[in-house]
């Protein structure tokens, strides 16, 4: 039974009525100033961009991004060959912690919002993709792309003093791949009617 | 405004459903009135970041060798003085607030949570204050991506860095810290607070 009337504050268990909200409006709790309720944009924004994300991911993650010329010595490499450089120094533990924050993770996100917005929207085995959706608001912390990012310009700017680095076309890819699932991030919601459909309710 | 007195929140996707319900049926996250076990588990996690703390800081994180000179052991603190040294101040400056304050931080935060259950004015800086912890806790991560990436692109017969023990130690504090972070449940400190005070 969901009461579809009712708004609780996640932080401080305050309890409000819902009113519609205006596109780009926020709502926030009276009593901890926390965004309570928000309108939304539908389920077509983060399905476009995971669409988007997740070929954008394939490209960014086999093609070489980084080249790096050390005194003469060349070194390519792709997100995937730096973990797998990591395998063959049997530094397994850091291999496979990298390789499922980076790859594992952000790959099993986008795939299932994709297959989450698509089989409600066809009503399509919708009852079997609800046992799990929760888990994908969940994931959202664990998908760290935009944190590697990050940690690759650090490394970079650490190693410019004794290498030349020259950014390859798939870097470019990498970040808009960063932008795409910020925004899958961002946008995509449970809160959405799309997935409410069957759900009982009580008033 | 009013308090919420028997409807339970899924923290999921933020339907309201009544008491006798197990999991959301939205979402179907298993949902709970509190947070099950909240301050037991929350120390637990952080006994264990706490634990790992120490070697996260002491031992090496990286060996440079460079030009088959013998490897020179770096921790977390000592490279970001070299990186200091070498100019790159806002490099250092992020280093040392992903790696070394932000955990701190987050440590120190949850503990004073979890010895100043009660509250005598309304918990706003706390609630403030633990979001602000939840979205900080995975930037940490960046000093681990940089030694995996360091490791990969130095790597030929020039140079050579390699990753060290600190490093495993200290993903394991980013990763319990996070875990701490998340069962956590700020609304203990509200309910200890309306208990004492104004009845609504």
């Amino acid at each position: 039974m969901i009461y579809k009337k009712i708004i609780l504050c996640p932080y401080c268990d305050s309890a409000y009525s819902k009113i519609p909200l205006k596109k780009g409006q926020i709502r926030l709790c009276d009593e901890c100033h926390s965004v309570i309720d928000s309108a939304y944009p539908d389920f077509q924004v983060p399905l476009i961009f995971a669409i988007t994300a997740f070929i954008l991911f394939w490209i960014a993650n086999t093609l070489p991004f980084i080249q790096l010329n050390l005194k003469g010595e060349q070194n390519i490499i792709s997100i995937y060959s730096s973990i797998e450089a990591l395998f063959k120094q049997d530094l397994n533990l850091l291999a496979i912690l990298v390789c499922f924050l980076i790859i594992i993770i952000p790959a099993i996100y986008f795939a299932t919002t994709i297959y989450a917005i698509l089989s409600f929207h066809w009503q399509m085995k919708h009852e079997l993709t609800r046992s799990f959706l929760f888990t994908m608001v969940k994931m959202t912390e664990w998908n760290m792309i935009e944190v590697y990012l990050v940690g690759l310009l650090v490394t970079l700017v650490k190693i410019m003093q004794m290498a030349e680095v020259y950014f390859l076309p798939a870097f470019w890819i990498f970040g808009a791949l960063i932008i795409c699932s910020l925004i899958v991030g961002f946008t995509f919601n449970l809160k959405d009617a799309l997935f409410f459909w069957g759900a009982d309710d009580a008033e | 405004m009013m308090r919420n007195k028997d409807d339970l929140n899924c923290l999921v996707c933020h339907a309201v459903v009544a008491n006798s319900v197990k999991r959301c049926p939205n979402c179907n996250n298993p949902i709970y009135w509190r947070k099950p076990e909240s301050l037991s588990r929350t120390w637990a996690y952080l006994m264990t970041a706490i634990i790992l703390f120490f070697p996260a800081n002491l031992l090496p994180i990286t060996y440079t060798s460079y030009l088959g000179s013998a490897a020179q052991p770096d921790t977390i603190l000592s490279s970001i003085i070299l990186l200091w040294h070498h100019g790159s101040y806002l490099i250092a400056s992020i280093i040392f607030i992903a790696s070394i304050l932000t955990p701190f931080i987050k440590i120190a935060i949850l503990i004073y949570f979890l010895t100043h259950l009660e509250v005598h004015k309304k918990p706003i800086w706390q609630t403030k204050a633990y979001k602000f912890i939840h979205f900080i806790g995975r930037w940490s991560m960046i000093d681990v991506f940089v030694v995996a990436l360091l490791n990969a692109l130095i790597n030929g017969q020039l140079a050579k860095i390699e990753a060290g023990l600190g490093i495993f130690a200290f993903a394991g504090v980013v990763i319990f810290t996070m875990l701490a972070t998340e069962s956590f449940d700020i609304r203990l400190l509200w309910d200890n607070y309306y208990d004492k005070n104004e009845k609504i």
